[in-house]
């Protein structure tokens, strides 16, 4: 009887487990910047753009948007400025984001999430398709929520 | 005559051995050991260290005062984290024997209980941001320059355990122990958490459930015998 016990608690023991490193898809990560875009005529007014391009600063391959009046954009964690070229039916306008960083744990298998807080935002001179811009939510802390607003 | 003699002899020698048997005794005594299986752990596993010791004392036939005191230091690399926890910990419950002994053995099967408590730091060496967008191709792993150090952090929590002790050769015990730990509070860490706890083992993220285990060798100090009832 004893060594029966004996034997099953060390078969227990042995088998026993390591599970939850794993990070579910679900969990919010570091927050994207959310920019809407809206009628320079009747600025109440969303206004879609057809067809969008955002070409990091520096980099070759491009984030492609169709039809939409809701965009996100990833922020540089490794820097605290991120620039963006929108480009729209081949005019470019340049998206200046200046912020500070602070990271934040999330849990034992997702690791940190990198939230934002915008200093600054800004079209760089000269504007051509765009009209003016608004930054409505300088945390940025969801990536469910505008924080931008582009007028056009 | 000779079947008259042989009936003698049976109802002499009877009578004699019932007179001869002392009345039962059991042993009552502290047990010190220590827990084998953290040094062997801390021999095989990279990264730790533990010493645990236990006692008990046995109180009542089948009831023994039971502890363990100890400290653990473990360091955890995983892809996301990389962490050290280090602390000691001290236990302390009831063990139940539930397993009926012939004459002159004295093994245990065992059903107890603990209130576990723990002082301790974590150290974060470094971590990996968790960005799934990853358009900017950066370097996601953060490995810090100075270590983020956070003190005075503690755990308690409440163990259920059955185990087994087995007297190997006079006085000297060995057991196996196999513990469900439930985590009741624990002073974290302020923007990080505590994944492993000294005493507790592993924090598990699914809602403060750990197990642990031990594997024990102990002498046994006899202080006094007692009559079985």
């Amino acid at each position: 009887m004893i060594r029966k016990v004996f034997y099953l608690l060390i078969l227990v023991s042995v088998v026993c487990c390591e599970p939850d490193d794993l990070c579910a898809e679900s969990v919010a990560d570091t927050p994207d910047l959310v920019i809407r875009f809206y009628d320079a005529d009747q600025p109440e007014q969303l206004k879609p753009v057809s067809s969008l391009t955002a070409t990091g600063q520096d980099l070759e391959t491009s984030l492609v948007f169709q039809e939409t009046d809701s965009i996100a954009l990833p922020l540089r964690v490794n820097n605290n400025q991120t620039d963006f070229i929108l480009t729209k039916d081949e005019v470019e306008d340049v998206l200046d984001i200046q912020y500070t960083r602070s990271d934040h744990y999330i849990s034992r298998g997702c690791g940190f999430k990198t939230l934002f807080s915008v200093e600054n935002l800004q079209i760089k001179e000269p504007y051509n398709w765009i009209q003016s811009v608004e930054l409505i939510t300088p945390e940025v802390v969801h990536d469910t929520l505008a924080h931008v607003k582009i007028y056009h | 005559m000779l079947r008259y003699i042989i009936s003698l002899v049976l109802v002499s020698t009877q009578f004699v051995s019932a007179q001869e048997q002392a009345p039962k005794t059991e042993r009552y005594g502290l047990r010190l050991g220590l827990d084998l299986s953290k040094l062997i752990r801390a021999s095989i596993e990279k990264d730790y260290q533990g010493l645990e010791l236990t006692a008990d004392y046995r109180i009542t036939r089948n009831l023994y005062l039971a502890g363990e005191i100890g400290a653990e230091k473990k360091r955890i690399t995983s892809d996301v984290l990389d962490f050290k926890t280090s602390g000691s910990f001290l236990k302390l419950g009831i063990d139940i024997n539930t397993y009926k002994n012939w004459a002159g053995m004295e093994n245990q099967i065992i059903v107890g209980f603990r209130f576990g408590a723990s002082v301790h730091k974590q150290d974060l060496f470094g971590y990996t941001i968790n960005q799934k967008n990853h358009y900017w191709q950066e370097n996601l792993d953060n490995m810090l320059s100075t270590p983020q150090t956070f003190e005075d952090l503690s755990g308690q929590w409440f163990e259920f355990l059955i185990g087994v002790k087995a007297e190997l050769v006079h006085n000297l015990y060995m057991g196996i122990s196999v513990r469900l730990n439930h985590l009741l509070n624990d002073e974290k860490p302020s923007n990080f958490d505590n994944l492993y706890i000294p005493g507790f083992n592993r924090v598990s993220d699914f809602g403060s459930w750990g197990v642990g285990l031990n594997y024990t060798i102990m002498y046994q100090l006899p202080l006094y015998k007692k009559e079985v009832q």
